[in-house]
C-alpha cells in the first residue's frame, strides 16, 4: 500500500485555520445548548455513579422481533390551503393548514394559528392549541426549532399515537400524547427537563404505543438522536446515552413500515432500523437513496433494497423525499418539479414508481416522524 | 478536562493528517476540512469527555466521520442555523498523483475504505481498527483483503493506460 504513503505527503500542503477560529465557533455552539448540557451532564454522572435507569438495557436483551405485515392502509393525503385531500375524502379546516400528520385513524392538522385538529375524513375536532413556545433565539434569526423546524407534531408510521409540545405558558412546554384512535389524551405533563431560558432547543423525535422521544441537544455536527424518552405505561423518564439505544428499540419492534440503512456496505450485520425521512433522486431509469444521507436501504419487513423505477420519461430529479407508507408494500415520494411537485406512488414488491397526484408547489404533505 | 495546551499540541500534530485520512475516505479535501474542524469543535465542547479517552486523535477521527457520515433528519434545516466552521484557509490545487489514488479509493465499497484508510493511513491494528467500526477483527481482515485487491487492480489499469 505504498500508493496510500504517498498520500500522507498532500498533508504538508494544508493550511489549518487557527485553534482560536474553532474556539470561537465552539463557543457560539455552546452558549445555545449549555443549560442543557449542565442538565444532561448531571445525569451521566449520576449513572456513572450507579443509577439504573440509564437508556434501554432492557432491550438489549431482546432478540430481534421478526417483522410482520401489519393490518390496514393510509389514503393518499395532502393538504392546500385549507383543505385537506384524505384518499377520496376531502375536508375543509376552519384555517389555513401547515402541518399534517397520518396516524391509522386520521390526520392530525396543525393550522397557521398554532390550533390542532383531527379529522378522520368526515368529522373535524379540535383537539388542542400549541401556544407560543417563547423559544427565540435571535443570532438564529429567530425561533429555531419552532419557526422554522418542519413541524410540531410527531407520528408514526403505524399506531395511533400522536405526540406534541404545548406551551400553557411560553418557555413552559408540556408533553402531550394523543391516541387519535380511542380520543384520548393518554399523557399529558410538563417537559421532563427544565428549559429554563431562551435558545436552548428541545424538539420531539417520534412516538409509538411504548413511549413517545424527544431530544434536548441538538449537538450541531452530530447526528440527531433521541436523549430521553417517556415511557408511557409509567410515566417513567429515561435518558438515553448509549448509542445505538433509539436503534435498539426499533429493532426490538415490528419493522414493517421501517427502513433499514447502512452508510457503509451491504453487509446485513451493519444495517440498523431507521424510521426517518429518507432522501432519494431520479437519474434516468431509476429511483434510488441520495443525499448525504445512508445508501443502503432495504425495506424492514422483506429485506428488499429500496430502489425504484421512474415513470417512463420521468425527468432526472434532486431531492425526493419520503413522505407516507401507503401500506407496507407502498411509499410515497415527494417530488419537487418547476410547476408544482408530483406525489411518485412506489411499490417495492415490483420496484415500480407511477404519479399519482401533481400538487401545487406549497401543497403540505405528511412528515415522517 | 484537556487543558488548553494539551489540545494546542493535539491540534497542532494532528490536523494535516486527520484531513489526508478523511480526504482518503470521501474523496473531496474540502468536505474533509469541514469534517476535521467539526471534529475539533467537538472536542473543544466537549473536552471533559475527551480527557477521558485514551486516544484523543482517536476520538476526534471518530467524530469526523461520523460527521461525514451525517444522517440527522431534517439535517438541511439544522445547517442553515449551523455557526459555521472556518473551512479550508487556502485552496489546494491537488496533484494528480494524489488524485489517482483518491479515485480509487473511491470505487472501493465505503466500508472496505474506512479500514484500509485506518489501517494503512491511521496506522491502527486490526484489532484498533475492529473497535473503532464495530466490527469483528475477522471482518476488518476480510475487508481489508478485499481491498487491497481491488485498489492493486484499479491502480495497475491506471498504470497501464498511462503506458
Amino acid at each position: 500500500m505504498s500508493d496510500l504513503d504517498l498520500l500522507r505527503s498532500l498533508g504538508d500542503e494544508i493550511v489549518p485555520p487557527s485553534l482560536d477560529a474553532l474556539r470561537e465557533t465552539a463557543r457560539r455552539r455552546q452558549r445555545r445548548t449549555t443549560t442543557v448540557m449542565t442538565v444532561l451532564a448531571a445525569a451521566i454522572v449520576a449513572t456513572v455513579i450507579g443509577a439504573v435507569q440509564l437508556a434501554v438495557p432492557e432491550h438489549r436483551s431482546t432478540p430481534p422481533a421478526k417483522p410482520s405485515k401489519v393490518d390496514g392502509s393510509r389514503p393518499l393525503t395532502h393538504a392546500e390551503g385549507a383543505t385537506v385531500h384524505y384518499g377520496d375524502q376531502t375536508v375543509t379546516m376552519p384555517g389555513r393548514v401547515v402541518e399534517i400528520d397520518l396516524t391509522d385513524d386520521g390526520v392530525m392538522v396543525r393550522t397557521a394559528d398554532n390550533r390542532v385538529w383531527f379529522t378522520d375524513g368526515s368529522a373535524v375536532d379540535e383537539i388542542s392549541a400549541i401556544g407560543e413556545s417563547g423559544w427565540e433565539d435571535e443570532s438564529a434569526g429567530g425561533d429555531v426549532l419552532w419557526g422554522n423546524y418542519v413541524g410540531r407534531m410527531v407520528s408514526g408510521n403505524t399506531g395511533s399515537e400522536v405526540a406534541w409540545f404545548e406551551f400553557p405558558q411560553p418557555r413552559s412546554p408540556e408533553v402531550v400524547v394523543y391516541d387519535t384512535g380511542s380520543g384520548q389524551v393518554v399523557y399529558h405533563d410538563r417537559h421532563p427537563i427544565d428549559l429554563p431560558y431562551t435558545g436552548v432547543t428541545s424538539g420531539l423525535y417520534s412516538v409509538d404505543a411504548g413511549s413517545v422521544f424527544g431530544f434536548t441537544d441538538l449537538t450541531f455536527g452530530e447526528e440527531l438522536r433521541p436523549t430521553w424518552r417517556i415511557e408511557l405505561a409509567t410515566r417513567t423518564f429515561k435518558p438515553m446515552f448509549e448509542p445505538k439505544a433509539y436503534e435498539a428499540i426499533l429493532q426490538s419492534g415490528n419493522l414493517a413500515r421501517t427502513l433499514l440503512i447502512s452508510d457503509r456496505t451491504d453487509d446485513p450485520a451493519d444495517f440498523v432500523p431507521f424510521d426517518g425521512v429518507l432522501e432519494l433522486s431520479v437519474t434516468g431509469p431509476r429511483v434510488t437513496p441520495a443525499g448525504k444521507q445512508p445508501h443502503y436501504v432495504k425495506d424492514g419487513l422483506t429485506g428488499q433494497n429500496i430502489a425504484f423505477s421512474a415513470p417512463p420519461g420521468y425527468p432526472d430529479t434532486d431531492s425526493l423525499w419520503l413522505v407516507q407508507w401507503l401500506d407496507d408494500d407502498t411509499v410515497v415520494l415527494h417530488a419537487k418539479q418547476q410547476d408544482g411537485a408530483d406525489l411518485l406512488e412506489c411499490h417495492i414488491s415490483t420496484s415500480e414508481c407511477s404519479l399519482a397526484l401533481h400538487v401545487p408547489s406549497n401543497a403540505v404533505v405528511p412528515e415522517i416522524g | 478536562m484537556v487543558d488548553r495546551p494539551a489540545l494546542d499540541e493535539l491540534y497542532n500534530a494532528s490536523y494535516r493528517r486527520l484531513v489526508v485520512q478523511l480526504y482518503a475516505i470521501c474523496g473531496d479535501l474540502s468536505d474533509a476540512e469541514d469534517a476535521v474542524q467539526e471534529g475539533f469543535v467537538a472536542a473543544l465542547r466537549k473536552r471533559r469527555q475527551l480527557a477521558k479517552v485514551q486516544n484523543p486523535e482517536a476520538w476526534v477521527r471518530t467524530t469526523a466521520i461520523n460527521h461525514l457520515r451525517s444522517r440527522w433528519r431534517h439535517a438541511a434545516v439544522v445547517r442553515k442555523y449551523q455557526p459555521r466552521v472556518p473551512g479550508p484557509q487556502l485552496p489546494i490545487e491537488v496533484g494528480p498523483e494524489y488524485v489517482a489514488i483518491v479515485t480509487a479509493l473511491g470505487q472501493v465499497d465505503a466500508g472496505q475504505r474506512e479500514a484500509v484508510v485506518l489501517h494503512y493511513l491511521a496506522d491502527m491494528g486490526t484489532a484498533e481498527v475492529a473497535a473503532e467500526l464495530g466490527i469483528s477483527e475477522g471482518t476488518v481482515k476480510s475487508r481489508l483483503f478485499r481491498a487491497r485487491e481491488r485498489l492493486a487492480s484499479l491502480l495497475d489499469d491506471k498504470e497501464e493506460r498511462h503506458v
